[in-house]
């Protein structure tokens, strides 16, 4: 899975991720978009009014040549999130900050123009702590279900990865080879079955 | 904001890896806001002026938005294909009906040109075409025991005949049950 | 009529002049000729080759319908044995296993074809016939998928637009394979230099038989001439 790749226009993800929040401030106005600021009452959007806009619509706004918005880079990649991150990265239940942590961290650099703050080295950083803990888990039966609450979706993914290939080895060393399995577009007409009844 | 009941949809894919019934009300909702962004642009258009060049941003805001929406949409049918897609490798060439009361008419049209372009490429294997969506899994065995899970009727092959009811065991070649257990109606029984 | 037994129960037969048709006949012409023995391990790495790189590598028609007629011809000498020949079994298990190297080797190219369409068919439009990467029905078969997509998207989303934002071009949205990615490789050879690019940019070497792990991009050519197996 991969983060960088060009052409995400139908990756699910991707779109969630975009959907995400960022604070702005309006630099050049915008007759008659008044209603997108739920605070003012406002007809048009005029010069310094601030709202939460969604990373899509920031993204084309803020580019070098319109700068129609500016948008500030949220809290938790700052000051004393920082800190605590630096602290101890594990501890945190980064899935409250943001549950697409790593992902916007990445997307977010060049929409807020922020040089000052070394996001990637953040990323890096903070992903590497909690990647230990992480494969921890993924080998132990009972840790798996209390850390989640924590995990962002990226780090959910990456367990239930670990955990699959696990179990994969695991079928292997046992049985030899696969026996033939139900499809798992079956299995999963099954399950829906079993629930509705 | 724009584009809430899109994402909507995207979401609704994020839930599960099913192929849910298809979501025409939220659909049907997107494209009538692209058709009132459309709609208000056409009208902001106007107002532009040398002085008053403000309403250009508006414009590129909605425009922006129904690329979201369109966006949205395409994505909401492209994953739909592919599961749709997943189906026919996993189950073979008939839907069976929990999925198809699913789909709208034309997702199961996709379905039938998929089929057909598949169909075709297969024949083109050799002189006489290879169905290559029959051996999934590496031969160990000629033979495999197998219990039945579901009532399926008679199975005949090579001559012999065998019938098919819940709960009973049956030793058969491998080439015959290996379809019939990834669609469910036989379980592979360790030996 | 005895069935030439060889270690892997290979019919022998097939490739002896007589039995021959066009394709395999120009198949053994272009190598040396090959031995049934040899024909199904070239198979068997083309198919390891395609399952772990990330793009489709060039296509192995020729082979591929040798073997299926290897097959046929198989199947037709065990109808020809007495029931209950302890050969039917061996011979039996070797059509399955050939049967299904094939089939995995096919449906992982259609995976990549599907995924990469309109990239692929841009890329073999600018190459010469002889140096296609897909097969005329493989090709055929990326056409219709791309065009039964279109028109999916049409008929649910594109007409019910106005028409200034309906306009949907798949070119715009193709997807490239990752080249970057990481593979397991073992030389089949010695391979004096390979460029590794990146942040540092690397030389190394391969001696024959050693195994690797390596970025895709640096060895590409080198699966692709067999100088390398992808494992």
């Amino acid at each position: 899975m991969s983060l960088i790749q060009p052409n995400q226009y139908f990756s699910i993800k991707d779109i969630l991720v975009t959907e995400e929040r960022v604070s702005s401030e309006v630099r050049q106005p915008m007759p008659n978009l008044g209603f997108l600021c739920s605070s003012s009452k406002k007809e048009h959007l005029d010069p310094g009014s601030k709202l939460d806009i969604p990373v899509w619509l920031a993204s084309s706004l803020s580019s070098k040549h319109k700068s129609i918005v500016s948008c500030e880079l949220p809290r938790f990649y700052k000051d004393s999130y920082k800190e605590i991150l630096h602290a101890d990265a594990c501890a945190v239940e980064l899935n409250k900050w943001n549950q697409y942590f790593y992902e916007l961290g990445l997307i977010l650099p060049p929409i807020v123009k922020d040089d000052n703050q070394q996001i990637p080295e953040l990323l890096l950083e903070v992903f590497k702590s909690r990647f230990r803990l992480i494969m921890d888990c993924e080998q132990s039966v009972f840790g798996a279900h209390s850390i989640q609450v924590q995990l962002t979706a990226l780090e959910k993914q990456l367990l239930k990865q670990g955990n699959q290939g696990k179990m994969l080895l695991i079928n292997w060393l046992n049985k030899g080879v696969k026996h033939i399995q139900t499809s798992d577009v079956v299995d999963n007409l099954r399950k829906r079955k079993r629930m509705e009844v | 904001m724009f584009c809430r009941d899109a994402v909507k949809l995207v979401a609704e894919l994020n839930q599960t890896e099913d192929i849910k019934p298809f979501n025409e009300a939220v659909f049907r909702q997107v494209l009538e806001e692209v058709q009132s962004l459309f709609e208000e642009n056409s009208k902001d258009v106007n107002t532009i002026t040398e002085d008053n060049t403000a309403p250009k941003n508006t414009l590129l805001v909605r425009h922006y938005a129904m690329n979201r929406n369109k966006r949205c949409l395409l994505t909401y049918l492209f994953h739909r294909m592919r599961r749709l897609r997943q189906a026919r490798w996993e189950l073979g060439s008939i839907i069976p009906p929990e999925i198809s009361k699913n789909l709208i008419k034309p997702e199961a049209q996709w379905f039938h040109n998929y089929n057909k372009s598949l169909a075709t490429y297969m024949r083109t294997i050799g002189e006489d075409g290879l169905n290559i969506l029959n051996d999934i899994q590496p031969p160990k065995s000629l033979y495999i025991e197998v219990r039945c899970i579901q009532d399926y009727g008679r199975l005949e092959f090579d001559g012999q005949s065998v019938m098919l009811k819940k709960n009973t065991y049956h030793l058969l070649p491998r080439s015959e049950c290996e379809s019939l257990i990834r669609q469910g109606y036989l379980e592979h029984v360790s030996s | 009529m005895d069935v030439s037994n060889d270690s892997n129960g290979l019919d022998n037969s097939a490739f002896e002049n007589g039995g021959l048709n066009d394709a395999e006949a120009e198949f053994e012409s272009d190598e040396e000729e090959l031995t049934s023995d040899k024909a199904l391990q070239v198979l068997e790495s083309a198919w390891l080759n395609e399952k772990f790189a990330p793009e489709l590598l060039p296509h192995q028609q020729l082979l591929v319908e040798c073997m299926v007629q290897q097959i046929k011809h198989m199947e037709e000498n065990v109808q020809r044995l007495t029931k209950g020949d302890i050969r039917i079994n061996i011979h039996t298990m070797e059509i399955c296993r050939i049967r299904f190297i094939i089939s995995s080797y096919l449906r992982k190219r259609l995976d990549k074809i599907e995924e990469f369409a309109v990239h692929l068919l841009k890329e073999d439009a600018r190459r010469s016939p002889d140096e296609k990467y897909m097969t005329t029905a493989e090709a055929q078969f990326a056409r219709d998928y791309l065009t039964n997509i279109e028109k999916l998207f049409e008929t649910v989303a594109l007409q019910h637009m106005p028409q200034r934002c309906a306009n949907f071009d798949l070119d715009a949205i193709s997807m490239e394979p990752n080249l970057k990615k990481h593979v397991f490789a073992r030389a089949n050879k010695d391979i004096p230099t390979i460029l590794i690019s990146g942040v540092h940019e690397m030389e190394v070497s391969f001696a024959k038989g050693s195994q690797h792990i390596i970025q895709y991009s640096a060895i590409a050519h080198l699966v692709k001439d067999g100088s390398v197996q992808l494992i």
